[in-house]
């Protein structure tokens, strides 16, 4: 079997945080970031003051796991009755050369009505990943229609109503364990 | 769990057509699947090659119904997802052989049409104009 033939070119964050599963507790992750939403507004960490938020990163060209890990989130969300308008589902591109607002903003449409994407400039993104400790880079292959791939962390943050860091899952989680632990965290 | 969006079936059953085609040269496809995908760029496919025949390569694979279909790695060790173009795979022969399907990943770039949503694609449309073909090389 033919596994895997890797062209690194580091343009993003170090690895970071890479555990499998989820933790929670005193880590340092979040904080302040400022992006914009799909209809071109800035967006800061504050204007979610008051919510539990669902952050994760990823790209629209991904094809499998940030559709998968998206729809997971709106599902898990979507169960949890009363307790669903609590939380805010917040995509955040780590692509911002292809990922335009109006490019997000369509995006995210997929995946449920609450879903908010955020995108900015090269600087924002690098900004808002470095504070959750997320970890990305760009891939080039001139080779591939796509003209270059993004690796990425690929975990959900689950953050209080104070911003702060609750607790995060892996993109893995099955979408039992997902609600069943939303439902634990929300009140 | 909701249902899928409609992209998503059509892509599957395009590789499902893909499966038939292996059969004649001893290839085996089974377990076709597609996780979700709404953006209009990108849809992805996965599927288990069993190869009962003599060693042979897989080279790629067409389709009229996107411009480009590219052979992929996908892992995620360590949380952290990685996608590799493939040029090639190779399929060694023999009963037991076969290809993850989780491992390797067709990736239908920009497939024709506008964006499908939940509710308004129609996938029996795409696969109706769908004829893909395989390209094998033997060694």
């Amino acid at each position: 079997m033919l596994i895997g033939l890797l062209a690194w070119a580091g343009t993003g964050l170090m690895p970071l945080k890479t555990a499998e599963a989820g933790g929670s507790g005193q880590a340092d992750v979040g904080g302040a970031f400022a992006l914009t939403d799909g209809s071109g507004r800035t967006v800061t960490d504050k204007d979610f003051r008051g919510k539990y938020m669902l952050v994760y990163f990823g790209y629209t060209h991904c094809p499998d796991v940030c559709p998968t890990t998206l729809l997971l989130i709106d599902n898990a969300v979507a169960q949890l009755g009363r307790k669903a308008d609590r939380a805010t589902p917040i995509f955040i591109t780590v692509d911002p050369a292809r990922d335009t607002p109006k490019v997000v903003g369509d995006y995210v449409k997929h995946f449920g009505p609450h879903l908010v994407g955020l995108t900015g400039s090269a600087q924002q993104v690098h900004d808002a990943a470095a504070a959750y400790k997320v970890y990305y880079s760009k891939i080039e292959d001139e080779n591939s229609a796509l003209g270059y791939m993004m690796d990425h962390s690929s975990f959900i943050y689950l953050m209080g109503p104070d911003g702060k860091y609750i607790t995060h899952f892996p993109s893995t989680v099955s979408e039992e364990s997902l609600t069943d632990e939303l439902n634990i965290h929300i009140h | 769990m909701r249902a899928h969006p409609p992209s998503l079936l059509a892509l599957t059953l395009l590789i499902a057509t893909l499966a038939g085609a292996a059969h004649a040269a001893d290839m085996a496809a089974s377990n076709a699947w597609a996780p979700p995908s709404s953006a209009a760029d990108t849809a992805v496919a996965y599927l288990t090659l069993s190869n009962h025949g003599a060693d042979d390569t897989l080279k790629g694979a067409d389709s009229p119904c996107c411009a480009h279909v590219e052979l992929h790695t996908m892992d995620m060790t360590g949380g952290i997802m990685r996608m590799r173009r493939l040029d090639r795979l190779e399929l060694p022969g023999g009963p037991e052989r076969r290809v993850r399907a989780r491992r390797h990943a067709f990736h239908a770039d920009r497939p024709q049409g506008p964006p499908h949503r939940r509710a308004d694609a129609n996938p029996d449309a795409a696969f109706r104009t769908a004829r893909p073909t395989l390209r094998w090389r033997s060694r």
